[in-house]
């Protein structure tokens, strides 16, 4: 495996699996449901870390926003009002074979993940999407070119994937209506509350 | 990957990093200053000419007071939460521009192989996005803080604190959107240099975006007159109620440092950004960066001319201004910027 200076993406891929990794681990096995929220997302900011050594910098900044700003600060919310206590039947994880089994698949899949790395040449050099340009099917240019990360994927979500775009948007208008509803529907009910 | 590169980002990252922290620090003194004035009284004069070594003395206090661990706290998080907020509110600066591309001297440019840098550590494509994400997780330093103190005037303060954040970030990022269309960039680079002609403030969309981004602006700084995280009668200081010596100074560092991101946000969004008036400048200007400055010392001002002047909201007259006016009143906002950008401009 070569890591030089000049192309530091392998080496920055490694390091952000590896506290990807490391957290996620932790959510599972922390006893501490807090910590366990936190180490989550240590987990999704180290995700928007590899997306962005793959140069895809506004799906990292998405994935900071949506996931660790905003989704997660409702998880941590919840957990920290409900007050629950430490976990305390963990004992399963007590026992040497099976934490002895635990670092043998984490080792095994260190060793996988080194190997993805070094047979999968895109990973060391994916280049930038930095430019767009609309094609209709028979091969012939729109005229529709924009350049930039964001408008690309802008570009490309409503042109190439306008349909799925629209179809997501009324799901979510959906969940949304059918929230207030639910919420509405339960003061209804109990007109003192 | 060029060395050199890696090396002037290094220098720019420390250089602003001292800067921010030496502003921070004067930004307190100005604080006390001000309210001394408004309130007809005097500030500190003590330590040094005009008290001008005040922070400096406020620093050493801090360094030295005795590191308190309240019984029962959660040590981890306890810790980890005034980290997290002043590493948010350093963050942010990575990508706020000061001025266009400087010209390296003739020594320098022959050393480190290229001849001109940007006064601006990274320029991501997704330039205020990043802004709202890194500003979005700031809000963990408060969660963690109030809930690891285990202290119910702590807890009360973050929750108030998490709720006011999290209602006032739709406004923000919606009244930002206005500015985005209009702009047609995420850059704040190119939303700057957009307005060469015409500060955004001076359309009627971008008016309305800086009414509601100002109003907005306070309650995501946890300022007056929305600083119910804080309010002293009821909830003692809130969230860092528990935490003393240099923890609480790093709470108190990282408030007065997103003061100073916001004041420079609205000066690079509304204001003109380093731009020169008139079109006397065009890329790198020395007046630029003053008028820049400039606008940014007015707003951070603003911050405390505010802060000492209006009373505080109660809690729900906050939630109906963020829920039922700002945020509708946002929306049409977009409406009304987009039929701009298609018809007007």
């Amino acid at each position: 495996m070569e890591l030089d200076l000049s192309n530091p993406q392998p080496l920055l891929f490694l390091i952000f699996a590896g506290i990807c990794l490391g957290s996620s681990l932790s959510v599972v096995l922390h006893k501490n449901p807090v910590i366990s929220a936190v180490s989550l997302v240590l987990s999704f900011f180290a995700l928007a870390g590899i997306y962005a050594v793959m140069n895809a910098i506004f799906i990292a900044t998405m994935q900071v926003l949506v996931y660790a700003g905003a989704i997660m600060v409702l998880v941590i919310f919840v957990i920290m009002l409900l007050s629950l206590r430490e976990e305390t039947n963990l004992e399963i994880w007590r026992s040497p074979i099976k934490q002895a089994g635990i670092v043998i698949l984490v080792f095994m899949y260190g060793v996988l993940l080194v190997a993805a790395v070094n047979y999968n040449p895109e990973i060391g050099n994916g280049k930038p999407v930095e430019s767009y340009s609309f094609m209709i099917q028979d091969g012939q240019n729109k005229g529709i070119e924009v350049t930039g990360n964001t408008a690309s994927v802008g570009a490309s979500t409503f042109l190439d994937y306008l349909l799925p775009f629209e179809l997501v948007s009324i799901l979510l208008t959906a969940a949304v209506i059918g929230a207030v509803v639910i919420a509405k529907r339960e003061k209804l009910n109990n007109p003192n509350t | 990957m060029d060395l050199n590169l890696i090396l002037v980002w290094a220098v720019k990252s420390g250089l602003l990093f001292f800067v921010i922290i030496t502003a921070c620090a004067y930004y307190t003194l100005a604080e006390r200053v001000v309210a001394a004035f408004i309130q007809d009284r005097r500030g500190p004069n003590r330590a040094g000419p005009l008290g001008l070594f005040q922070p400096l003395a406020d620093g050493i206090k801090f360094l030295t007071k005795e590191e308190v661990f309240p019984s029962q706290v959660n040590k981890i998080t306890y810790l980890i939460a005034p980290a997290i907020s002043v590493s948010c509110a350093i963050m942010a600066w990575a990508i706020i521009p000061f001025g266009g591309r400087f010209q390296l001297p003739e020594f320098l440019s022959s050393l480190v192989g290229f001849t001109d840098v940007d006064l601006q550590v990274a320029n991501p494509d997704t330039g205020i996005l990043f802004l709202l994400a890194i500003s979005s997780l700031s809000v963990y330093g408060v969660i963690l803080a109030g809930w690891s103190s285990n202290n119910k005037y702590s807890l009360m303060g973050s929750i108030r604190a998490t709720a006011q954040m999290i209602s006032y970030e739709l406004p923000l990022g919606l009244s930002l959107t206005a500015i985005v269309l209009m702009a047609g960039s995420l850059r704040l680079t190119d939303i700057n240099n957009a307005q060469k002609d015409l500060w955004f403030v001076f359309t009627l969309p971008g008016f309305m975006a800086f009414l509601i981004f100002s109003v907005a602006m306070f309650a995501e700084t946890n300022r007056l007159p929305f600083d119910l995280a804080e309010a002293e009668s009821e909830l003692v200081v809130g969230f860092h109620t528990e935490y003393g010596a240099f923890k609480f100074a790093l709470f108190f560092i990282a408030e007065y440092m997103n003061m100073i991101t916001m004041s420079t946000v609205v000066t690079l969004l509304f204001f003109g950004g380093y731009n020169v008036p008139f079109g006397l400048g065009n890329d790198f200007h020395g007046l630029g960066i003053a008028f820049f400055l400039l606008k940014v010392v007015f707003f951070a001002f603003s911050f405390m001319w505010v802060r000492w002047t209006l009373p505080r909201f109660r809690y729900d007259m906050l939630m109906s201004i963020g829920w039922k006016k700002l945020i509708p009143w946002a929306l049409a906002n977009i409406v009304l910027a987009a039929t701009y950008v298609v018809y007007w401009k």
